[in-house]
């Protein structure tokens, strides 16, 4: 845990010497844009790309850093403490991992085609997985037709939607099998238009329908199976996803010992107060208990322990560190008062996003099932 | 050996719990299963007829990784499948 720690401050010194400058302005314009449902500028995001930030867990040989997954999440958990724009780590982390599932196929075209265009930001990428089904009766549809495929149906939520170039989406087949293909945005019969959510305003979410889009055959990614490649997806996103959230709760908490310290109520600091106190001492233990439970997963990923489509540590971890991060924020909100309800745009903002923590990746409640029937199932006891 | 199903598979399977069935391999057992219940293929199954990684394999309460069709079984054999699907 020593070395841990020890990381954790090289990286935090990282992001701030590297990325701090570029954090602090994507931050300066985060009230306005969420309320115009405005995503970063694009100039931000290509400056992530060009500094490192896009491409630093992907391999060396595409223009990466390689750094570990470790080191990744920690890089994404101060992202979170530094930016206060949540879409800012969460698209960042989306392109980083299809980049990386991408990689894996071995193929040289599409590391050329995709891969190294995604890693230089020249390239945005976006996973249309989710339709009003469930997995097994998805009403998108890929047909052979001669040397390629038709593609059709509609995906109601693509975070960064209205910015991708290129789709990673997942059409049922013919035999009822589902496969991942890549669809380009400018292909004839791609229509991209807004999704409403009840946050996320600043990441640019859209619906994506595909009427007889024809592809070619090496659009196709996964041939069969493209189930578990979804699910290969949502098992790496479903780690990523909290690091950042992580990274603000410790900034919300921070910021209400700052505010709460130079807040007079009945001639003493609120700050001094005893319930006060209990309650910064909860959201402190609520972010230290997140983050050994958030490290831990992340060193058994490092480490090469977590099985590829569904692990129980990583899911155990997205929902606990979820859980702490919401409870963190509802009680900045019960000891900030009005302040916190009306006197800053922050909070409710970072309420309304991250209760999307709890769908995202798997709601809380589908992984608390799996999580137990995996416990079961090891019992032998079913 | 007997296949045991619970959760989604469950209504796949007809609401039987568990179905008997006389096989020496993995790939035999399928066979048989998905030939008695045409509609578990389609869950169970890729295009390829190949088991989907998505459906974690136990045997006798051991997480299998990597299950192969080749797996031999025996008749007191006990599997079952955690279909640990998020999203859609």
């Amino acid at each position: 845990m020593v070395a841990v720690m020890d990381r954790r401050g090289e990286v935090a010194n990282l992001v701030l010497t590297r990325w701090g400058d570029l954090l602090n302005e994507i931050s300066a314009s985060v009230v306005d844009r969420d309320a115009a449902e405005l995503p970063p500028p694009p100039e931000l995001m290509a400056a992530a790309a060009s500094t490192g930030l896009q491409a630093l867990a992907l391999p060396r040989q595409v223009g990466g850093e390689g750094v570990d997954p470790l080191t990744w999440g920690m890089v994404l958990e101060q992202i979170g403490y530094r930016c206060m724009d949540v879409a800012f780590p969460l698209l960042l982390s989306i392109r980083t991992t299809i980049a990386q599932l991408l990689y894996e196929t071995g193929r040289a075209d599409v590391i050329e085609g995709y891969v190294i265009p995604i890693a230089e930001g020249r390239c945005a990428a976006g996973t249309a997985y989710t339709e009003d089904a469930d997995a097994f009766a998805f009403h998108t549809q890929i047909h052979r037709k001669g040397d390629g495929y038709v593609l059709s149906g509609h995906k109601v939520y693509v975070t960064g939607g209205l910015l991708t170039d290129v789709f990673l989406t997942y059409p049922l087949d013919e035999a009822g099998d589902m496969v991942a293909c890549l669809v380009h945005r400018d292909d004839p019969g791609v229509r991209v238009t807004p999704a409403d959510g009840l946050g996320h305003r600043t990441t640019a979410a859209g619906t994506v329908t595909f009427d007889d889009v024809l592809l070619p055959a090496d659009r196709l990614v996964a041939a069969s199976d493209g189930l578990t490649h979804a699910q290969r997806f949502l098992s790496d996103q479903r780690l990523w996803i909290v690091c950042a959230p992580l990274g603000r709760a410790q900034a919300v908490l921070e910021d209400c010992v700052a505010r709460l310290t130079g807040t007079i109520r009945y001639g003493e600091s609120v700050a001094g107060m005893k319930n006060v106190q209990s309650s910064l001492g909860r959201m402190y233990v609520a972010i230290e208990s997140a983050r050994a439970m958030l490290y831990h997963a992340l060193s058994y990923v490092t480490a090469g322990g977590a099985e590829p489509i569904f692990d129980p540590v990583v899911s155990a971890a997205k929902y606990f560190v979820a859980e702490q991060v919401r409870f963190v924020l509802e009680l900045a909100l019960r000891v900030l008062g009005g302040y916190g309800y009306y006197g800053t745009p922050h909070l409710g903002r970072y309420i309304r996003d991250y209760a999307g923590l709890a769908v995202a990746a798997g709601t809380q409640d589908i992984l608390e099932v799996n999580l137990g029937a995996t416990a079961v199932a090891r019992a032998g006891r079913v | 050996m007997n296949f045991e199903f619970t959760g989604v598979l469950l209504r796949s399977a007809g609401n039987r719990s568990s179905v008997p069935i006389p096989a020496a391999t993995l790939g035999d057992a399928l066979t048989e299963l998905t030939s008695q219940l045409p509609q578990m293929g389609r869950i169970l199954l890729d295009n390829t007829g190949q088991l989907r990684r998505a459906h974690r394999l136990f045997l006798n309460g051991e997480l299998v990784p990597n299950p192969d069709r080749t797996m031999v079984l025996s008749e007191s054999d006990r599997i079952e499948f955690l279909t640990a699907i998020a999203g859609g």
